[in-house]
């Protein structure tokens, strides 16, 4: 009964349950099709940018900031990627760790601006987001490009039954979690949930922020990578939609905004909900509603009327647990 | 406490998921034995010689559908859909939209291919980053078609309408009616927006084969009204000589109100917006005063490019072979020959204008001057 306990007043809980609530509606209006390897590896390939989006901005938030510059980090990094590869021969792996150093970089300035010059960072990277999209344009104008097949290939394929994105989503949340056992992790949780104590206990506040924010490049860099993988070209306008996307999933996963409480697995979770609701749609479209004519006309507005009240429920739902939990823990 | 809330939480989502799943149940019967059935002769026709030209799954993936054009054309399509349905050619048609985001628009995608579709109808969201999902879906002998706007790839026939033709018909209509002579202002729309560019081009192509009409300025106006209405404001003062106006679509209207409220005079010459509060406003600046006519030109940029492409899908489904002279290159992807480029026929000046505005005045101010290819026009394009 106490591992039940501990387990619903942990941080990700409802990241956890609004998942296996998803998945119970998914199974639901989809049928045993679910359960087949293709829709796993659809589902998390084409949503395994955002959950390790949602992975990076889950650091920046638990340090008790936001960075609205993960998409266009995402999009900057596939465009150099796809330049470097296409344009200047450079080999893929080459382009890729090049990309991966720009995200780094982009992560590196973003918390320098924010730590030394201390603007907030809601107003830095809405400033940095611009900057970095309008360099994406000047990287690659138009849409194009392309990477050689045996990438996407690796990236859309499976080991095992199981999709490989996956194995890459394991690797990132894997270094976070080493990083947490260490002071630098908890440092980045005590900065965010007591700033003053933490500055009191002789923590340098403006370093562990700034080494935050880079954390965030460096994983907002593998996103990009993995979209890269994804789409197998550049575009630069393809990571817009994230940005927004991964802060929904860390609210989701029961993250406060605040700083200090939460992880990166109700993160995680959050992300796949987003990911869920967008298939339970198609296939509540696709089964049911198809059906009837009067319904199937006006199909494009009434799904999005749909996702988005789900998305709005299931933030409602989150940040009423969290608020509860919060109580709770004052109580005791 | 605590748990008792999240229990009650979960129960409702329980309880939701039943309710679902009870309203599927009367469906599901029908529903279920109709994808399994379609799924594998679909697939087992396609490999082979087709041999039904009956009985076919398409679905619209629509990048979004935030402007009166996309509703436009989602609606036409459904009617056709609708038609098609009950001649039996078509058994399901669906609709789905990405709200602007690659990544839903490519997990769309992958789940019809999963579900067994026959063809798929593509408004992208992104030009280039579709393409490894388009292979699985080619791999699997489902027919593809971009619509409206192009998909970069080899295999991918894309159904347009011809935007340098339609920025070149009015562009060399403005040179006409200046006499080759004189100062314009010039409104593009959103830079690096894929129709924009290659309609500018097109303009600047007339352009540079009339060296004595001169660029008094050059703006974007983004395709947005109150943009349009804002710039043209600042200009009249500062280009009070001007003789003509080049512009893109959707923002005619923001220019004449700039206009009007200066009470300055008519231009020469403007170019289109096919929308039909344009028409209107054309057609009451003419009935104020006949000798005052405002000299306006509307060229066709259809929403009805859906139901063409609709047809298309169909033809290819039935067994049919595009003419090899029917494709031609995109401006956004010069080294394939993959599009199907329709170029528009309906030109709307004074001399025709009261017969459209007769059609057109009880239409809503947001919809579009349409044109639809019949299927007798869509044929010409097979063999």
């Amino acid at each position: 009964m106490s591992q039940v306990r501990k387990f619903l007043s942990s941080a990700g809980t409802s990241g956890y349950l609004l998942l296996l609530g998803a998945i119970v509606i998914n199974v639901v209006v989809q049928g045993s099709s679910f359960f087949s390897t293709a829709n796993f590896t659809s589902i998390l390939s084409v949503n395994t940018p955002l959950i390790i989006a949602a992975i990076a901005q889950t650091i920046v938030v638990l340090n008790r900031g936001i960075d609205l510059s993960v998409g266009s980090n995402i999009t900057l990094v596939n465009t150099i990627v796809i330049m470097l590869s296409n344009k200047y021969g450079w080999s893929i792996e080459a382009a890729c760790a090049a990309g991966l150093i720009a995200g780094t970089f982009i992560g590196a300035i973003n918390g320098f601006i924010i730590a030394y010059f201390r603007i907030p960072s809601l107003l830095a990277t809405f400033a940095t987001m611009s900057v970095f999209g309008g360099l994406a344009l000047i990287v690659l104008p138009t849409p194009g490009g392309s990477v050689p097949s045996y990438m996407y290939l690796l990236y859309g394929g499976q080991t095992l039954g199981i999709p490989n994105s996956v194995f890459i989503v394991i690797v990132v949340a894997l270094i976070w979690l080493l990083l947490s056992k260490y002071p630098i992790g908890k440092h980045i949780r005590a900065v965010g949930g007591a700033e003053k104590s933490a500055y009191t206990a002789g923590i340098s506040i403006a370093k562990v922020r700034f080494i935050a924010f880079t954390l965030a490049g460096t994983i907002s860099g593998v996103a990009g990578l993995c979209i890269t993988a994804l789409t197998a070209s550049g575009d630069p306008k393809i990571g817009l939609s994230i940005t927004l996307n991964c802060i929904a999933a860390v609210i989701l996963g029961g993250t406060r905004l605040a700083g200090g409480w939460g992880g990166i697995g109700g993160s995680v979770a959050g992300a796949v909900f987003l990911g869920l609701v967008n298939n339970i749609v198609f296939f509540f479209f696709n089964n049911f509603l198809t059906h009837f004519s009067g319904i199937a006309s006006r199909a494009s507005f009434i799904q999005q009327l749909l996702t988005n009240t789900i998305i709005i429920l299931g933030l409602a739902s989150a940040v009423f647990t969290q608020r509860r939990k919060k109580r709770a823990k004052i109580a005791t | 406490m605590s748990k008792s809330k999240i229990m009650g939480l979960f129960a409702f989502m329980l309880a939701v998921a039943v309710l679902f799943s009870a309203c599927g149940k009367t469906n599901n019967q029908s529903s279920a034995p109709n994808s399994q059935g379609s799924s594998t002769p679909a697939s087992q026709a396609a490999s082979e010689t087709p041999k039904d030209k009956k009985g076919f799954h398409i679905a619209l993936l629509d990048g979004t559908n935030q402007n009166p054009w996309r509703t436009q054309f989602e609606d036409q399509m459904n009617q056709l859909a609708e038609q098609l349905k009950k001649d039996g050619i078509l058994t399901k048609y669906d609709t789905f939209v990405a709200q602007n985001d690659p990544a839903v628009q490519a997990q769309q995608m992958e789940q019809l291919i999963n579900a067994g579709v026959d063809a798929i109808i593509i408004n992208p969201v992104s030009a280039t980053s579709l393409a490894p999902v388009i292979e699985k879906a080619i791999a699997k002998n489902i027919v593809v078609l971009g619509v409206d706007q192009h998909i970069n790839q080899p295999k991918v026939i894309s159904v347009s309408n011809d935007q340098y033709e339609w920025g070149k018909i009015q562009a060399e209509w403005l040179m006409k009616q200046l006499g080759g002579k004189g100062n314009i202002l010039w409104f593009d729309a959103l830079a690096g927006a894929p129709a924009n560019d290659t309609r500018s081009k097109a303009f600047q192509d007339v352009l540079d084969k009339n060296p004595d009409v001169k660029v008094l300025k050059h703006v974007n106006a983004d395709w947005d009204q109150g943009k349009a209405k804002q710039l043209m404001t600042q200009m009249l003062s500062t280009f009070p000589n001007y003789d003509g106006i080049l512009t893109q679509d959707g923002q005619a209207v923001g220019i004449l109100q700039a206009i009007q409220e200066a009470g300055k005079v008519l231009p020469k010459g403007i170019t289109s917006d096919e929308v039909v509060s344009y028409l209107k406003i054309w057609h009451d600046i003419n009935a104020k005063d006949p000798n005052k006519k405002l000299n306006a030109v509307i060229v066709e940029n259809p929403p009805g490019i859906g139901v063409d492409t609709m047809w298309v899908a169909v033809k290819l489904l039935q067994g049919k072979k595009l003419k090899d002279n029917a494709l031609s290159s995109d401006s956004a992807d010069p080294n394939s020959k993959n599009a199907l480029l329709i170029k528009p026929s309906l030109v709307i000046t004074n001399e025709n204008m009261e017969k459209y505005y007769e059609q057109y005045k009880d239409k809503p101010d947001t919809s579009y001057i349409d044109n639809i290819l019949t299927e007798q026009q869509v044929d010409a394009f097979f063999q």
